[in-house]
């Protein structure tokens, strides 16, 4: 199955009903494929006219109840953010899927993680956050939609799938996992038509006297909340590891390849892949550092979740840094070369 | 990384470059292997080229991407070129009707297969090349079994299941002997 087909499907199977989107490679299949299916699973497509407009056309489906989704790469991500803001704002669900490309500007269309600030910080304005995950191969592209529509409703909040143009158009096995859905609280707060009930009222502008500053306060236990019990990662090797690589999506898959190899050689390195990258997992993170340990992130980036392992070591290790911006993206064999010189002491 | 065996296909678009690699790739699932495609397009659809990556392995597989080819499938000059030297002691495969002057310092084996050719002189048109060129790689991909190959190609393309079989046919002797020189060498 296609890493883009996988998400498509995955969220029908997940009861989204709701998909607007616009063209834009490496994420085209997700739409081409929601504009056959969506119709036959009794849901709405609608290739709008421009990326805001779908991500808009996504709020106002979200706030009748509806699990709606969209999905683009880089530069539409981009255009999309004043409605995730809005989205947060008005806490509503919705799921956001960005097939990243090189950037800035338009880039290229090759694969990248240049939007990993842009996905975990906030993105748009205002004190938001919304739910992360990297998948890191096509079952995960699939097992993690799912989730990501669970997720959204439970805690009303955006959530995106942060992939890239190799996830997108990669093609691998994947098992068609069912959808079971979990108990989750009745969407009292939808505009449903408002019979024999008070009307409900759904917006992200707050006048009045402290009005603001106390919805922010719910918005950040909420995120509080996710830090507590939504952080995922996996660890390969890392128990008596001295260099532990820290990797996500498909770099983390490119990292396997190099970090295995030099296990085979006697070599003490790990990797610690995290699979939300909000809330990150940087209590892990934090546990691992200190005696004698280094890290190193790799990114296809020029060092943006660096950033974040340097917080979470807080000056107990050394961080290093390996990445390459611009769709460039790392093969095995570099990554080795690169790691086997970091690792020399070892 | 010797448990990886890694296929590069590239052309031009309309070639059948992304086919060719679903229809190996769901040929190596049927026979356990675990398989990943990774296909390049988009821009490179225009005057570029298109590619697909196939990995196969016994092992999960980390990678998608193809470091070093055991085999690469050239159809057009422009893909020779641009991927001939990841080729270290692997097998090009290229079809002369477009890679019309070959790199004769490389030290991998090279074969021309005259896929478009063979398929104009056999069915009077061009579009069988790619089963053809299917045909061959199953006469010399070890891992592969021929008739699982052949009935990916049957599954994956709805029509004219005649000419692709015998398509397929023409192609796994084509190369004759030397498939099992070609063969020997890995």
């Amino acid at each position: 199955m296609k890493g883009n087909e996988a998400i498509a499907e995955a969220a029908i199977r997940a009861e989204c009903r709701f998909y607007a989107g616009y063209p834009i490679t490496p994420q085209n299949e997700i739409p081409e494929y929601m504009s056959r299916r969506m119709p036959e699973a009794g849901g709405a497509f609608i290739q709008a006219e421009s990326e805001i407009a779908a991500v808009n056309m996504v709020f106002g489906a979200s706030a009748c109840g509806t699990r709606a989704m969209t999905s683009s790469s880089s530069p539409g991500i981009s255009l999309k953010q004043e409605g995730i803001s809005f989205l947060a704002g008005a806490e509503l669900p919705a799921v956001i899927v960005n097939m990243q490309r090189g950037g800035p500007g338009l880039g290229n269309i090759s694969a990248s993680q240049a939007d990993y600030f842009q996905a975990v910080k906030g993105g748009g304005h205002g004190d938001y956050k919304q739910l992360v995950y990297a998948p890191y191969n096509v079952q995960e592209l699939w097992d993690l939609t799912m989730l990501a529509f669970d997720k959204a409703d439970e805690y009303r909040t955006p959530v995106m799938i942060l992939g890239d143009a190799i996830l997108g158009q990669m093609v691998e096995p994947c098992i068609p996992k069912p959808y079971i859905k979990p108990d989750l609280p009745e969407k009292t707060w939808a505009l449903t038509g408002c019979k024999g009930r008070q009307p409900n009222v759904i917006k992200s502008l707050f006048m009045g006297e402290g009005e603001l500053e106390q919805r922010n306060h719910k918005l950040q236990a909420k995120y509080q909340t996710m830090r507590d019990r939504e952080v995922k990662f996996q660890v390969y090797d890392i128990d008596d590891a001295e260099l532990i690589v820290i990797a996500f999506g498909i770099a983390a898959r490119i990292a396997i390849s190099a970090v295995r190899r030099m296990r085979s050689e006697g070599r003490r390195i790990g990797l610690f892949r995290p699979v939300t990258l909000f809330p990150f997992p940087e209590k892990a993170i934090g546990g691992l550092a200190g005696s004698g340990r280094r890290f190193i992130t790799v990114e296809l980036n020029a060092g943006q979740m660096v950033e974040d392992v340097k917080l979470a070591v807080n000056g107990k290790s050394e961080v290093l840094f390996y990445g390459r911006p611009g769709g460039a993206v790392i093969t095995p064999e570099e990554l080795y070369e690169k790691l086997t010189l970091h690792s020399s002491a070892l | 990384m010797s448990t990886r065996t890694e296929i590069l296909a590239s052309g031009f678009g309309g070639q059948g470059v992304v086919r060719l690699g679903q229809i190996l790739g769901e040929a190596a699932v049927k026979q356990g292997y675990r398989v990943s495609m990774l296909k390049s397009h988009g821009t490179e659809m225009r005057g570029g080229y298109v590619r697909s990556q196939i990995v196969l392995s016994k092992e999960p597989i980390d990678s998608p991407m193809v470091e070093s080819p055991n085999y690469f499938v050239a159809l057009s000059l422009a893909a020779y070129k641009a991927f001939k030297h990841l080729v270290k002691d692997g097998i090009i495969l290229y079809d002369p009707a477009f890679v019309v002057e070959i790199d004769k310092g490389l030290a991998c084996v090279q074969r021309p297969v005259p896929a478009k050719d063979t398929s104009v002189e056999n069915f009077g048109r061009p579009v069988f090349a790619n089963t053809i060129m299917l045909g061959v790689l199953s006469s010399i991909v070890g891992e592969l079994d021929p008739d699982i190959v052949l009935e990916s190609i049957l599954h994956v393309i709805p029509k004219y299941h005649e000419e692709n079989k015998r398509a397929f046919e023409i192609g796994y002797a084509l190369l004759g002997k030397s498939a099992d020189e070609v063969l020997h060498k890995r």
